[in-house]
């Protein structure tokens, strides 16, 4: 039989290991904005920027309920190599990028659970695609910005 | 219950909870089309000059940009933007191009880019930064790369401030120095892959720029304020954009090199 004091160490640890199953599946409030997701954008450009590539001069953004999505429209080039990255504020749970073509067809995307989702492709012709973020899971601001090598 | 079995219950859902969130099973969701296309997303102009790079058409561009001085205080307002468009895009091509990275660009260029720009009605901070760079430049602080990295966060703030600013003439000001900058990098590939006897298919792709020609075409016959669309400087442009609208908005595979030839007439009368 267990004494009271390793019922009570069970409790402990009972306790703590609901919240912290608790902060990993329910989104935190605190401080989530745009401007976070954009902090959080600038660290994963500076991490692209030292595997040689340059980023656009702007990031395209909005706010997302979780299962919503947004989409953006471009030009990518043939013969550049292009990394397309995103950060969510700290409210979203799993942030991911899809890139389509012009006719909506699905061309890659990401799959990792995670709020910076980062997708590589080297488009094999010239011309318009949509870039679509899907609010997985959470909800919150994200940002995307395109990079090129 | 008992505690012990309440614990090994509590540890046993909390393990294939754990199996669930490690496992690769993520449905798919996908993405249909919305009703509107979605908001443009600009390409950068080193971006496409890279491109350019890449299709092997810019060895002879050295020679035909000229970055020359230009008296930006005698000319009025939308004619002033579009050359200030033009020389930024030189000097990016001049300057920010990967293959000038470690060597510092000269003192006539980096003036060349201080008058443009300080030409330009600007916001507050972005003329501070301005004077701060040239500064930095002049006591060689700032070299190649660095100096590369410090105009692209420059740019970086530049951009969305100006076509984001409530005064209509700042923001048909900046889109007119983004469109002439897009469209003279056009220009100089559609003048070169002219001149090939058999441009690649890839290189006749490079044209398929239909979404830029709408977003200007759209912003400087809807949107721009009468003094901006009223000028000869914008109709001439907005004839251009009109006559080259439909040899880029031909699907992959279906540019000509007659079309390329088309584009390049078009946009000489601007980028003369």
């Amino acid at each position: 039989m267990m004494n009271n004091k390793s019922k009570v160490w069970i409790l402990v640890v009972f306790v703590a290991t609901f919240f912290m199953a608790a902060t990993l599946t329910i989104p935190s409030i605190g401080y989530a904005s745009d401007a976070q997701s954009m902090r959080k954008l600038r660290t994963v450009k500076r991490y692209v920027e030292r595997r040689g590539v340059d980023c656009r001069n702007r990031a395209s953004g909005d706010y997302l309920s979780q299962g919503d999505n947004y989409v953006v429209r471009t030009t990518l080039y043939r013969q550049n190599e292009y990394v397309i990255i995103g950060a969510g504020d700290s409210s979203v749970r799993d942030l991911d990028i899809l890139i389509l073509d012009e006719n909506f067809n699905e061309i890659d995307r990401d799959t990792k659970r995670d709020s910076t989702p980062i997708v590589e492709v080297s488009p094999r012709w010239s011309g318009t695609f949509y870039i679509g973020v899907l609010m997985y899971r959470g909800s919150g601001y994200s940002n995307i910005m395109i990079c090129y090598k | 219950m008992d505690f012990k079995k309440l614990l090994i219950l509590f540890l046993t859902i909390m393990s294939i909870g754990g199996f669930v969130w490690a496992g690769d099973a993520k449905p798919k969701v996908t993405i249909t089309a919305p009703k509107n296309p979605g908001k443009l997303y600009l390409p950068s102009i080193n971006e496409i000059h890279r491109n350019a790079k890449h299709a092997g058409i810019t060895g002879k561009w050295g020679q035909l940009i000229r970055v020359q001085s230009k008296d930006y205080a005698a000319m009025k307002l939308p004619q002033r933007a579009f050359e200030v468009g033009q020389t930024l895009s030189d000097i990016a091509f001049v300057v920010l191009d990967s293959g000038n990275d470690d060597a510092p660009p000269s003192k006539a260029i980096i003036q060349q880019a201080y008058n443009a720009l300080g030409s330009m009605e600007l916001p507050a901070n972005i003329k501070a930064e301005i004077q701060t760079l040239k500064d930095q430049l002049e006591t060689g602080k700032l070299q190649g790369k660095a100096l590369r990295d410090k105009m692209d966060d420059l740019i970086s703030q530049l951009v969305p401030q100006i076509e984001e600013d409530k005064k209509p003439s700042i923001r048909d000001a900046g889109s007119l120095v983004l469109a002439a900058g897009y469209f003279k990098a056009l220009y100089l590939g559609a003048r070169t892959v002219a001149s090939y006897t058999k441009p690649t298919p890839e290189q006749l792709d490079m044209f398929r720029w239909k979404a830029l020609v709408d977003y200007f075409l759209t912003h400087f016959t809807a949107k721009a304020i009468p003094e901006f669309k009223d000028s000869r400087t914008v109709k001439n442009f907005v004839v251009a954009l009109e006559k080259i609208k439909p040899l880029v908005n031909k699907n992959r595979g279906e540019i000509t090199k007659s079309d390329v030839k088309g584009i390049a007439r078009a946009l000489k009368l601007s980028f003369k």
